[in-house]
């Protein structure tokens, strides 16, 4: 599979959507809820179609815009599974291979082997005559992805695939994910709201606003330097600076008449005892939540009475000796300034 | 002890009155059928069973509620399909209509019924309608009698006075089972599971089969055991549309009436228990074909 490119004029879901992803690439599709990302899935998958006229759908070049979900040669996992219940799990998997028409229909032993194997890439061999409702969720979403690979899918399309599970099941079935992809090297979509999942497992992230692709690139180039504000706010916390007449963001900042908003990380504020060049900002510690490893400050600028969260490692936070009402200096790292009208 | 927690108010009261309510309209009225039914001796019993036409009225009566069942099966099936997935003008009418089996009187429907299928009915003998009126337009033309009496009599519907009428009237009475039975459970269906079967590669028909029926499966099941219990025991309309010739197209109600007129009361009552075993047998039958496929999926391999 070399290219999926998908324009789709719509007033409202998709609004002329265009996405090439290659071969073998684990590609997230990142957005608020009604962004437009599980219909522009749905719209990959042939569930859905798009608005007639307005585009294709390709598969090596191929258009399959017309062909029915069935042909497409796509997995689709749904977000709530769709395990049938009344199968076992091996019935359910073999699924796929048993509805084939007689014709192309593999042989009992050749199925029976085909499950097998897929049973033993989820690692649930133990399990092949259990019945859905006797799994837990991680194991029901394996089934799912086993049943989904069993009829051997060009593109393997996964929606908001940990969605239902709770979050150390979570955080282990995506590492799982990625395991996967990197054995099998089907090309994947996936959908999700779920900034950490995205960057942490995806090849390239597509982040999806109000039916557009905001920024369509590696989870690096996404997080460090990102298209527009909305994909810088929506991929984590953040400090906002406007610029004003009384005075810039920050005293680097030579631009504040060009630069309406500024964006920085809690991450990327650094707190300092001292102000050796006079370059930092005078603030008060109003408040600090600890969170673990990371521990998150809350302080106020003296000049103009803005809030700032900083988030600092336990070490440095430690380091630092940080306590309440205690006067430091801020100094900005890495911060992202936008020149749009963008409406906050 | 924790204490439980119930959601009637007086449980001891609730439960006394329906353990209470159910003797008195259910329990007490069998166990007079059973009682009177001894009053005959093991001999007169079975005399009573196997008199021919006796037999012949159980033949009739159980094949063909199990001839409607069958067909309510399917049609209910399609019915209550249909009005949950195919949004079409006039749903809701068509809708509010399958319950009128349950409220009209069964007689009045035994009587429409016989009017219209019935040999000298509108359908029943459609056939000879045509001729009438072909003869009748023929006559003006100056040629009277173009047709003979009998030239399309091909076209009276084949059921006409014979048992077929009497299956008819059964499945009309026991339509709104099958469909009352399935559409809540279509109705609450969810489209993924479809999908998925889709994307799986799966046509229409093998959805249907392996992923469709087998959920819904449990109630159509109920839904043709209660058609068959309610055709088992229908008087009213199927007396109006058999012919009712003994040992021929008589049904096991209207045997009971007739040995009820010749006070023969307990040879009736032993037909009835007769009857009630059969319709407890089935819905007994039934019950377990659902259990088992209800508790199939829970059995650990």
């Amino acid at each position: 599979m070399r290219r999926i490119s998908k324009s789709y004029g719509s007033s409202q879901a998709l609004k002329d959507v265009s996405l090439k992803v290659n071969s073998g690439e684990l590609v997230a599709l990142l957005g608020p809820s009604g962004s437009g990302k599980t219909t522009l899935l749905r719209i990959i998958a042939g569930i859905e179609d798009a608005d007639p006229g307005s585009g294709e759908v390709l598969f090596d070049d191929v258009d399959v815009s017309s062909t029915n979900v069935g042909k497409r040669r796509i997995g689709f996992v749904f977000q709530h599974y769709a395990l049938f219940k009344q199968m076992s799990v091996f019935e359910n998997i073999a699924f796929g291979l048993r509805s084939k028409p007689w014709r192309e229909r593999p042989s009992k032993a050749v199925i029976r082997a085909k499950v097998e194997e897929l049973l033993a890439l989820v690692q649930l061999q133990n399990f092949a005559r259990r019945y859905p409702n006797q799994l837990s969720g991680g194991q029901r979403q394996r089934v799912a992805l086993a049943r989904a690979l069993a009829v051997e899918p060009q593109v393997l399309l996964l929606d908001e695939p940990f969605g239902a599970l709770d979050a150390t099941v979570r955080r282990e079935l995506r590492r799982w994910l990625r395991k996967l992809h990197d054995t099998i090297k089907v090309t994947t979509i996936f959908v999700t709201h779920d900034q950490e999942e995205a960057l942490e497992v995806a090849d390239r992230i597509a982040v999806m606003n109000a039916g557009k692709i905001e920024q369509f690139a590696s989870p690096e180039e996404v997080y460090e330097r990102p298209a527009n504000p909305f994909v810088f706010r929506f991929l984590g916390n953040y400090n906002l600076f406007h610029a004003r007449h009384d005075g810039a963001p920050h005293p680097h900042d030579e631009t504040e008449t060009a630069a309406p908003v500024t964006f920085v990380r809690p991450h990327d504020v650094e707190i300092l005892r001292e102000n050796p060049d006079g370059s930092a900002i005078a603030a008060k510690v109003t408040h600090i939540g600890f969170a673990g490893a990371a521990v998150n400050i809350e302080l106020v600028r003296h000049d103009d009475q803005q809030s700032i969260d900083a988030e600092l490692t336990n070490q440095a936070y430690r380091d630092l000796g940080l306590k309440q009402d205690d006067e430091v200096f801020i100094r900005l790292r890495n911060s992202h300034s936008f020149y749009e009208d963008y409406a906050i | 002890m924790a204490r439980v927690t119930r959601v009637i108010p007086g449980l001891p009261l609730t439960l006394g009155y329906t353990l209470f309510y159910l003797s008195l309209l259910v329990l007490l009225p069998l166990a007079g059928l059973v009682v009177k039914t001894t009053q005959l001796s093991w001999h007169e019993f079975a005399a009573t069973i196997v008199d021919p036409v006796v037999v012949a009225a159980f033949k009739l009566t159980v094949g063909a509620s199990v001839i409607a069942a069958a067909i309510n099966g399917v049609f209910g099936l399609i019915v209550a399909w249909v009005l949950v997935r195919e949004p079409f003008f006039g749903r809701r009418f068509f809708d509010a209509l399958i319950d009128l089996p349950f409220a009209l009187p069964t007689a009045v429907a035994g009587i429409t019924f016989s009017a219209l299928y019935l040999k000298d009915g509108w359908i029943g003998g459609l056939g000879d309608h045509i001729v009438a009126a072909a003869n009748l337009l023929a006559a003006y033309g100056g040629h009277p009698d173009l047709f003979s009496p009998g030239a399309l009599s091909w076209l009276d519907l084949p059921f006409s006075n014979t048992n077929t009428g009497i299956v008819i009237v059964l499945v009309f009475v026991g339509l709104p089972f099958v469909v009352r039975t399935v559409q809540p459970v279509l109705q609450e269906w969810d489209a993924e599971f479809e999908q998925a079967a889709h994307s799986l590669g799966a046509n229409g028909w093998t959805t249907f089969r392996r992923v469709i029926f087998p959920e819904i499966f449990p109630a159509w099941l109920s839904g043709v055991a209660l058609a068959f219990a309610r055709a088992i025991g229908e008087y009213g309309s199927v007396i109006f549309i058999a012919s009712n010739i003994p040992g021929k197209s008589q049904i096991v109600p209207l045997q009971i009436v007739i040995k009820l007129d010749e006070f023969q009361t307990p040879q009736a009552t032993a037909m009835g228990v007769v009857l009630l075993v059969i319709a407890l047998l089935v819905l007994l039958g039934i019950n377990g074909i659902e259990f088992w496929a209800r508790h199939r999926q829970l059995a650990v391999a």
